[in-house]
């Protein structure tokens, strides 16, 4: 078994490697890390100490360094964060709010769409970060402004005494409500940050 | 905007070019799998900057189809990937060595006369 701090680190590189090679095509991305995960594997027997762990990454190079190998052999260049991820987010975020404060606009739709197209065709964001992008900013703000329009009088229905159960459950049913709306609200915003955060990330 | 390492200048440039050749020269005696391959290449003195480097390297090499691969189960672990060398990796080989010997001949007759003045 290897150490719980040995497996740590070799955890910590591949994270790393992750972050490096998130312009890289998604398949060879993959690949790479395969062959980088089964040369550890290789490289370091199953009860290597913490010391052995750590030669063998430094032998590998940083994952920055890999990541910078393996775009010179694809013939790429290194995608950086600029103007295009900027108006990507902005459109997204104002694009969805317009839309569901004001109403379907078509300025809005358009602005929306135009922040998914940017937002597909940058380099600098992984698969899952554009899927993420797509639907939870949207889809957390749509139930989000839906929630603050329903009426606070709700009750819940289809309990086991449901007549009995409206007034009681109301409190509860609002308290539920503002959790729920705060959740909605807080998804879409956390998507957000989290997408600024792996375009602008510092890299090596 | 893209502010890229060039590492050591035009030696570097130098060596990844070699380095692909390096590569097909130890796959001529007999298959290797990556990792054997990996560690021979990194330990010859001044060729590469690191181990993890040479896989990129090996991608580019199998979009070429200068070199194959095939999984081979090992006892001790995952199945290995072996790598050989094609038919036109043995002729880039080849061609390589020709114009590689020319190369340096001139090279260190220059870099020799030059010394001396």
């Amino acid at each position: 078994m290897k150490t719980h701090l040995s497996s740590n680190l070799i955890q910590d590189y591949l994270k790393r490697l992750d972050r490096a090679t998130r312009d890289i095509p998604p398949t060879r991305r993959r690949e790479l890390r395969e062959e980088i995960q089964q040369h550890v594997a290789e490289a370091v027997p199953g009860d290597a100490s913490e010391a052995a762990v750590r030669t063998a990454l430094d032998r590998l190079g940083s994952p920055e360094q890999i990541a910078a190998a393996e775009r010179e052999r694809l013939g790429t260049v290194h995608a950086r964060a600029g103007w295009v991820e900027a108006a990507a987010m902005l459109l997204l975020l104002i694009g969805s709010s317009v839309l569901l404060l004001i109403g379907g606009t078509w300025l809005a739709v358009l602005g929306w769409v135009a922040g998914v197209v940017l937002l597909w065709r940058s380099r600098v964001w992984s698969p899952r970060d554009k899927l993420l992008g797509t639907f939870v900013i949207p889809f957390g703000l749509l139930p989000a402004f839906l929630l603050a329009t329903v009426p606070t009088q709700v009750c819940v229905s289809g309990g086991s005494s449901p007549a009995s159960t409206c007034s009681g459950a109301n409190g509860i049913a609002r308290i539920g409500l503002i959790v729920l709306f705060a959740v909605l609200l807080v998804l879409p915003i956390y998507t957000t940050v989290h997408l600024a955060r792996s375009a602008w990330r510092s890299e090596d | 905007m893209v502010a890229e390492d060039r590492g050591s200048g035009e030696l570097s440039q130098l060596r990844r070019g070699v380095l692909e050749h390096c590569v097909l020269a130890m796959l001529r005696e007999q298959d290797r799998y990556a990792f054997d391959l990996v560690r021979e290449l990194a330990q010859s003195d001044g060729l590469v900057t690191s181990e993890g480097t040479i896989y990129p390297l090996l991608a580019r090499l199998r979009r070429e189809g200068v070199v194959e691969t095939e999984w081979v189960e090992s006892l001790s672990g995952p199945p290995r990937r072996y790598y050989s060398l094609t038919k036109s990796g043995e002729n880039a080989l080849r061609a390589f060595t020709v114009e590689w010997i020319r190369f340096r001949d001139s090279v260190d007759a220059l870099l020799v006369t030059r010394r001396r003045t």
